[in-house]
C-alpha cells in the first residue's frame, strides 16, 4: 500500500489550505504546488538554451526575476545558474525527467524540490507590513510585482516572489516552516497596534 | 502636592488633562505633555537620584537624550523601564517612578550618610586595591555595586517589532535644519523620513523667537502642516537613530509614547545630517549640585512646559546663546541674580540689550563654586580686579559652548578633531551620500541654518536625479567672528565634576594622566569618564579640556575618543524584538515531529534541530529509556529520525574531481551506488566535518554531511567554487529537506526494511554495506543507504518529506513483531561511542588532525591534491606528542563522564600536568562497564596504561584501549 502524504500544517494534503489569518491577513499552505530545481553547471550559453527549451521560456539570465511558463508554471531566477520552477505538485515528476533529458552531458543538476521548499500564500493589505518586520523587501532593487528575491526573512531563507500589489509567494524550507509560521502569529501580534511612523 | 514651580499660563502641556504619578513613593501631579522630568521639576523635586560612586545627590540637568543625572526606574502607565532619562519617559497617569542607586530614596540615602564613595572611588582605586588575595574575592560585590537599575524577574511587555524599509532620504533631526531639508524635499516624489528623537519638532527652536519672519511656534505649525500634506514625508517623532552603518544602514528606535517601542532597520540613499549640537557644562565646584542645570534645558522647561526651576537664579556662561535665557526668566518673574561670562563685554552681542532690562552682567568672571548641599543656596563668583563675591540664587544655568553632535557620522568612521577656534569638536569630512546642515555643521544664526537646510535637501535630491527648489532662498547675514571660548578652569579639584554620570572629576583626570593613562582611550577606560549611558554627551569635552589642562598639552592634539553606536542607549526589549522565548533562534523540525510527540517523546534542540532526546513511551525515566533503546538496536532493531542529516548532490562533467579535493579519501575511484566515509578539512588540516559521500552516477555525488554543519558545508563547497576553481563545471544543490530519512538500525533491520515493500533486493549479497539504491519503498520514491552509525547491520532509508511521517507509523507498525523501538538521540549517540566512532565537534576540537583519530595513513596514501593536505606535512602536525583518539574503559565501578581531565603520568590528583581529556562517554553493555572516548597526548602509544582523572572534583582511573568497543571486526554491521 502506498504511503499517503502529509501536509506541513495538518491541512488537505496536495491542496491548498489556510494556515493561520489575521486581520488584515491570511497565510495558506500551497499543498497543490510543487518545485523543480534547476542549477547549471555553468553559464555557457548550450546549457543554457537547452534548458530553456526545456521550459519552454528563456531562463531569466539575472536573479529576481520570474517568467512564466506553461501549464500553470512559472520560473524563478535566483541566479545566472540557478531558477526554481514553480509547477503543479503533480506535474513535478514529469518536468524532472523533461528538463533531464533535454540537456545533455550532466550540464544541469535537476532535482524535484517541493518537498525542500514548500510554497505558502501571504495576502492581504497587512501582508507586506508583516514581511518587513522580518528583512529588507527592498534593499538593492523594488521588488515589483513579477518580481523575486531569495533572502533572510525572520533568520529563515526564503524565496520571495510578489504575484501582486498585496499578495505574496513564500518558499520556505520545510525544516523551518513551524517556525516561521510562529514567527508570523507573534509578528503580527506585536505589529497590531498601529503603523510605521508617527504622523 | 500641588507643583509650586509650574508657572499658571504657557506651555505646551495639556492643562485639561491632569494626571498623577508617584515619585519615590510620594504622590504628585502633572499634565499630559509633560515629561517625568518636568513634571519633577513642576513638582519641586530636585534631587531626583545619587552619582553613581559617591551617593551624591543629583537633580536635573537637561532636557532630552544628553541628561546625565536623571535616571530613575519608571513602572506604570504601560511603561516598564529599568532604568531611563527622566528627561525622555512621557508622563503617564499612575505611574511609578523610583530614584536609582538611593535607598530607602533619593533624599534620603543610606550609602551617603555611611560616606560611602567618594574617598574609595577615584580613579584606578579597583585596579589597584582589588587584587589580593584575587579579583574573584571581591567580583561579586562589585559586580553587585556596579550599575543602575534591578533587571525585573519577570518578562516585560508584549514584545516590539522590528520593521525595516528602504527609503530615498533620511532627514535626521527635526529641528529647523532638518525641517527646512524636508520642506525642500516635500512633494519630490521621494520617499523621505524625517526622525526626531523628541516628542516635538522644532529642536532648540524657541518658540517665541523669530524664524523665517514669523513667530517660532507659528512658523512650527505651518511647516508641519506642509510635511503632512506632503504625501511623501513620513514624521517618526519620539525616533532616536541610534547607530549609522555600512552602506547607510541604520537603526532607529520609535517610541509609541505608551511604553512600546519599534526598531527600524533603515536603508538610506541620502542623508541629511540635522542633528544640532548639545549645550555643555562649566567646570568649578560643586558643580553637579542639584539645580546646576543647562541654560537651554532651563528655556525648553520654560517654554514647552512652564516650569521654572527656582525662584532666583544666575546665569553663567561663555558664549551668546545662554543671554537669551534673560529676558525669558524675566518675563516668567524669575529673578536673574547675575549673569556671569567669562569673555570681555566687547565679546557679548546681547550686552546692551541684557544691561537695557536691568541686569548688570558680570564680564570676565566667572562661578568657582556652588553653595548648598541638596540645592543650590547660592554661587561664589570671581571676576578680574574684583573681590570674590557671593550671589545668592536657587539655581543655576550654565552655558559651556555647545558639542556637535557628529556622532552618527563618526559612527561612519569620520573622525571628528578639536577646533580651537569654535571651542569645540568638529567634522570637515561627512560620509559618502551625507549632507550636513545646521548647528552640527557649526551653524549658529536660525537664518544660516534654515538655508543650509534647504540647500542640504536640494543637494539630496540632485544625488538622486531629481531637481527641486529650496525652501528657503536668500544669503545669511555673515556670523560674527568667532570668539576661542574662554574656560577658566577651577582649584578643588576634587569637587569638580567632569563626567556627571561616572561620577569623574578632575582630580581623577590629574591622577589618570599622573599614572600614564594620558591618552583620551586611556583616560576613558581608567576613570570610566565618557562611558555608560551619557556616552560623552555631556563630558567629552570637558574631558578632554581638563586631560589639556593637567598634561600641559594642546587639546587639539589630543585627538578624541572613539563614538561607537548606539548614539544613546536602547531598551533591551526593543533590540530583542520577537526574539525570545521560542523565537530567539529558528529550530527545525522533521517531517515526523508529530510522530515523536505521539510516541511522549522528550524533545531537545541538538544543532539547530528539534530531536527527540528519547522516549518516554521506551521507559518513563530518561537512562532506562536510553537502556531500552539501544538495547533495541544491539538485539532487534531501532528507528530513528535521520532527516537532519545533511544532503548536499553534486553534478556535473567535473563533479568526481571536484569532490576529491574535499576529502581527505580518493573519491574519483568511487564506483557508483558505491559509498565512502571520509573527512573534510580546513586549509589548516583541522577537521573541518565528516560524513559520507555516495556516488549516484559518473557525474554525479550525494554528500552527507554532519546536520549541525550541514549548511557550513554547503557555504565550504560553493565558495571554493566560486573564488577557486570557477574552471570546474559542476553544480551543487542542497536537497536537505527534501527527504525524510529514517534509520533502520539493528540485527532486525533487513527484516524490517524488507516489510516495508522495497522494489530492489536488500539481501546481503545484493545490497552490501556501503552501498547505495535507488527506487521504491512502500510505493514511493526512496533512497536507501547501507551505512552505520551504531556498528550495526542498519539502512538509512529517504522518502519525500511529505511521506515521513506515514513511513515512521509505518515502520513502527511493521516491526512490532522485530521489538522495534524508535530511538532518540542520545541512545544514538552512546552507540556510536562503543563503536569508536567520532562525532566532529565533541570528540574533536579546533585542533584534532586526521591522525589524531587514526585517519593519517588515509590521508598519506592519497596522492591527489585535497585542502589541507600540504598542512599534513607541517612539523606541528607531524608532532609526536600530538594527542590522539583512545578509548577508556574505567576501574573501580566509576562512571566516566564527558569534560574529564586525564593527568599527566605520575600524578594521581592535582594540581598536575594534563594529558588529555575524556570527550565521549557511555555505560556500555558490550565492555561491560563505564567506557570512553578520550583524546589523550600520545595515545596509541599508552594502549593497556592506567591514567588518573580528574573528573567533578574527584579523582577516577581508567585504562587506555583501542577505541572500538563493540564488534571490532565490523561482523555485525557488514551482516
Amino acid at each position: 500500500m502506498t504511503l499517503e502524504s502529509a501536509s506541513i500544517f495538518g491541512g488537505p494534503a496536495g491542496l491548498a489550505a489556510p494556515v493561520i489569518s489575521g486581520d488584515g491577513w491570511q497565510f495558506v499552505e500551497r499543498g497543490d504546488l510543487g518545485a523543480v530545481q534547476l542549477v547549471a553547471a555553468d553559464e555557457g550559453e548550450t546549457t543554457l538554451s537547452a534548458l530553456g527549451a526545456s521550459v519552454g521560456v528563456t531562463l531569466p539570465a539575472t536573479g529576481r526575476t520570474v517568467e512564466l511558463v506553461g501549464e500553470g508554471g512559472r520560473v524563478i531566477g535566483l541566479s545566472p545558474r540557478w531558477w526554481l520552477l514553480e509547477c503543479p505538485l503533480s506535474a513535478e515528476p514529469a518536468w524532472v525527467a523533461r528538463i533531464a533529458d533535454a540537456v545533455p552531458g550532466a550540464g544541469v543538476l535537476v532535482t524535484a524540490f517541493g518537498d525542500h521548499l514548500p510554497w505558502f500564500d501571504l495576502t492581504g493589505p497587512r501582508a507586506e507590513s508583516l514581511l518587513s518586520a522580518g528583512a529588507f523587501l527592498h534593499l538593492g532593487g523594488p521588488l515589483t510585482t513579477g518580481r523575486a528575491r531569495r533572502m533572510l526573512l525572520a533568520q529563515v531563507p526564503v524565496v520571495l516572489v510578489r504575484l501582486r500589489e498585496q499578495a505574496w509567494r513564500l518558499g520556505i524550507e520545510r525544516s523551518r516552516a513551524f517556525y516561521f509560521r510562529y514567527w508570523l502569529a507573534a509578528a503580527a501580534q506585536a505589529g497590531s497596534s498601529g503603523d510605521r511612523h508617527s504622523t | 502636592m500641588s507643583a509650586p514651580f509650574r508657572l499658571p499660563t504657557g506651555g505646551l502641556i495639556d492643562r485639561g488633562r491632569p494626571l498623577g504619578f508617584t515619585f519615590d513613593g510620594v504622590a504628585m501631579t502633572g499634565f499630559y505633555g509633560d515629561t517625568v522630568a518636568s513634571a519633577l521639576l513642576a513638582n519641586g523635586v530636585t534631587i531626583v537620584g545619587r552619582s553613581l560612586k559617591g551617593h551624591r545627590p543629583r537633580g536635573v540637568v537637561a532636557a532630552g537624550v544628553e541628561e546625565p543625572n536623571a535616571l530613575v526606574s519608571v513602572e506604570g502607565g504601560g511603561f516598564f523601564e529599568p532604568m531611563a532619562r527622566a528627561t525622555e519617559i512621557p508622563l503617564r497617569d499612575g505611574m511609578r517612578v523610583r530614584s536609582l542607586n538611593a535607598w530607602p530614596n533619593a533624599h534620603i540615602d543610606l550609602a551617603a550618610m555611611m560616606g560611602v564613595g567618594s574617598a574609595l572611588t577615584v580613579a584606578g582605586f579597583y585596579y589597584k586595591t582589588f587584587i589580593w588575595p584575587a579579583w574573584s574575592a571581591y567580583e561579586w560585590i562589585v559586580r553587585k555595586a556596579a550599575g543602575l537599575g534591578r533587571l525585573p524577574r519577570r518578562s516585560g511587555p508584549d514584545p516590539s517589532l522590528h520593521a525595516h524599509e528602504s527609503i530615498d532620504v533620511l532627514i535626521v533631526g527635526g529641528g529647523p535644519a532638518g525641517i527646512a531639508a524636508a520642506e525642500t524635499l516635500a512633494g519630490s516624489g521621494l520617499q523621505v523620513v524625517l526622525a526626531e528623537a523628541r516628542e516635538r519638532l522644532g529642536g532648540s527652536l524657541s518658540r517665541q523667537s523669530t524664524i523665517a519672519g514669523e513667530a517660532g511656534g507659528d512658523w512650527l505649525r505651518q511647516s508641519e502642516a506642509v510635511l503632512e500634506r506632503s504625501g511623501n514625508v513620513a514624521i517618526g517623532r519620539r525616533t532616536m537613530v541610534a547607530g549609522a552603518y555600512a552602506g547607510n544602514l541604520f537603526v532607529l528606535d520609535e517610541k509609541d509614547g505608551e511604553g512600546g517601542h519599534r526598531l527600524y532597520k533603515l536603508s538610506a540613499r541620502q542623508v541629511v545630517l540635522a542633528t544640532g549640537a548639545i549645550e555643555q557644562p562649566l567646570l568649578f565646584a560643586n558643580n553637579d549640585r542639584p539645580g546646576v542645570m543647562l541654560a537651554d534645558a532651563v528655556r525648553l522647561y520654560l517654554e514647552d512646559f512652564a516650569v521654572v526651576p527656582g525662584r532666583r537664579g544666575v546665569v553663567v556662561t561663555n558664549s551668546d546663546s545662554a543671554w537669551e535665557l534673560v529676558p525669558k526668566l524675566a518675563r516668567a518673574g524669575v529673578a536673574v541674580a547675575a549673569l556671569v561670562d567669562s569673555r570681555r563685554r566687547e565679546a557679548c552681542r546681547h550686552a546692551a540689550a541684557i544691561e537695557a532690562l536691568g541686569v548688570t552682567p558680570l564680564f570676565e568672571a566667572t562661578v568657582t563654586a556652588v553653595r548648598g548641599v541638596g540645592g543650590v543656596r547660592g554661587v561664589s563668583v570671581s571676576r578680574q580686579a574684583h573681590p570674590a563675591e557671593t550671589v545668592e540664587c536657587d539655581f543655576l544655568a550654565v552655558s559651556g559652548g555647545w558639542l556637535p553632535l557628529l556622532h552618527l557620522a563618526a559612527h561612519r568612521g569620520s573622525r571628528p578633531r578639536y577646533d580651537a577656534e569654535a571651542g569645540t569638536l568638529q567634522l570637515t569630512r561627512w560620509p559618502d551620500g551625507w549632507h550636513a546642515c545646521g548647528s552640527v555643521a557649526g551653524s549658529a544664526s536660525v537664518e544660516a541654518v534654515l538655508l543650509e537646510g534647504a540647500a542640504a535637501g536640494v543637494a539630496a535630491a540632485a544625488a538622486l536625479g531629481r531637481s527641486v527648489r529650496p525652501a528657503y532662498e536668500g544669503r545669511a547675514r555673515p556670523r560674527p567672528a568667532i570668539q576661542p571660548p574662554i574656560q577658566p578652569m577651577p582649584r578643588h579639584e576634587a569637587k569638580v565634576w567632569v563626567d556627571l554620570q561616572a561620577d569623574v572629576t578632575l582630580r581623577d583626570v590629574r591622577i589618570a594622566a599622573a599614572e600614564g593613562f594620558g591618552a583620551p582611550e586611556h583616560l576613558k577606560r581608567y576613570t570610566t569618564g565618557g562611558m555608560a549611558a551619557d556616552q560623552g554627551r555631556t563630558s567629552s569635552l570637558n574631558l578632554l579640556r581638563s586631560l589639556a589642562e593637567v598634561s600641559g598639552r594642546d587639546m587639539a592634539g589630543l585627538g578624541v575618543t572613539t563614538f561607537r553606536p548606539p548614539f544613546a542607549g536602547l531598551n533591551m526589549g526593543a533590540i530583542a524584538g520577537l526574539r525570545r522565548g521560542a523565537l530567539h533562534a529558528p529550530v527545525r523540525e522533521t517531517p515526523m515531529l508529530a510522530e515523536h510527540l505521539a510516541l511522549e517523546a522528550e524533545m531537545g534542540e541538538f544543532g539547530g534541530w528539534r530531536r527527540a532526546d528519547h522516549y518516554r513511551s521506551n521507559a518513563p525515566d530518561r537512562e532506562k529509556a536510553v537502556s531500552v533503546e539501544m538495547a533495541a538496536v544491539r538485539n532487534a532493531v531501532g528507528v530513528f529520525d535521520g532527516s537532519p542529516l545533511g544532503k548536499v548532490e553534486i553534478a556535473g562533467p567535473d563533479a568526481a574531481r571536484f569532490v576529491d579535493r574535499f576529502y581527505v579519501s580518493d573519491m574519483i575511484g568511487l564506483k557508483p551506488g558505491h559509498i565512502r566515509y571520509s573527512l573534510l578539512l580546513r586549509e589548516d588540516g583541522i577537521i573541518f566535518d565528516d560524513g559520507v559521500a555516495v556516488r549516484l552516477s559518473e557525474d554525479r555525488f550525494l554528500l552527507s554531511p554532519t546536520s549541525g554543519r550541514a549548511d557550513q558545508v554547503l557555504f565550504h563547497l560553493e565558495r571554493w567554487r566560486q573564488t577557486e576553481w570557477p574552471d570546474l563545471r559542476v553544480a551543487i544543490a542542497s536537497i536537505g529537506s527534501q527527504w525524510a530519512t529514517l534509520a533502520l538500525s539493528g540485527p532486525a533491520s533487513r527484516q524490517l526494511l524488507t516489510a516495508l515493500g522495497p522494489d530492489f533486493p536488500v539481501d546481503r549479497e545484493s545490497f552490501p554495506h556501503m552501498r547505495f539504491r535507488e527506487g521504491r519503498v512502500a510505493g514511493v520514491p526512496a533512497r536507501v543507504a547501507r551505512v552505520s552509525f551504531t556498528g550495526e547491520l542498519q539502512f538509512e532509508l529517504s522518502v519525500p518529506a511529505r511521506h515521513g511521517a506515514a513511513l515512521w507509523r509505518r515502520a513502527m507498525e511493521a516491526g512490532r513483531d522485530l521489538g522495534v523501538r524508535p530511538v532518540g538521540i542520545e541512545a544514538w549517540l552512546r552507540l556510536r561511542v562503543e563503536k569508536g566512532y567520532i562525532h566532529v565537534g565533541v570528540d574533536t576540537d579546533g585542533r584534532t588532525l586526521p591522525d589524531d583519530i587514526g585517519f593519517g595513513a588515509i590521508a598519506r596514501k592519497k596522492a591527489a591534491d585535497f585542502i589541507g593536505k600540504r598542512s599534513l606535512d607541517l612539523s606541528y602536525a607531524n608532532d609526536p606528542d600530538r594527542d590522539q583518539l583512545v578509548g577508556l574503559l574505567a576501574g573501580d565501578g566509576a562512571v566516566l563522564e564527558p569534560g574529564g581531565r586525564i593527568l599527566a603520568a605520575g600524578h594521581a590528583r592535582p594540581p598536575a600536568p594534563v594529558d588529555g581529556r575524556v570527550t565521549s562517554a557511555t555505560m556500555s553493555v558490550a565492555a561491560g562497564g563505564s567506557i570512553a572516548l578520550a583524546m589523550l597526548r600520545r595515545g596509541r602509544e599508552r594502549l593497556g596504561e592506567v591514567v588518573a582523572i580528574q573528573q567533578g572534583g574527584r579523582q577516577l582511573r581508567a585504562r587506555v584501549t583501542e577505541p572500538v568497543f563493540h564488534d571490532p571486526a565490523g561482523a555485525r554491521l557488514r551482516a
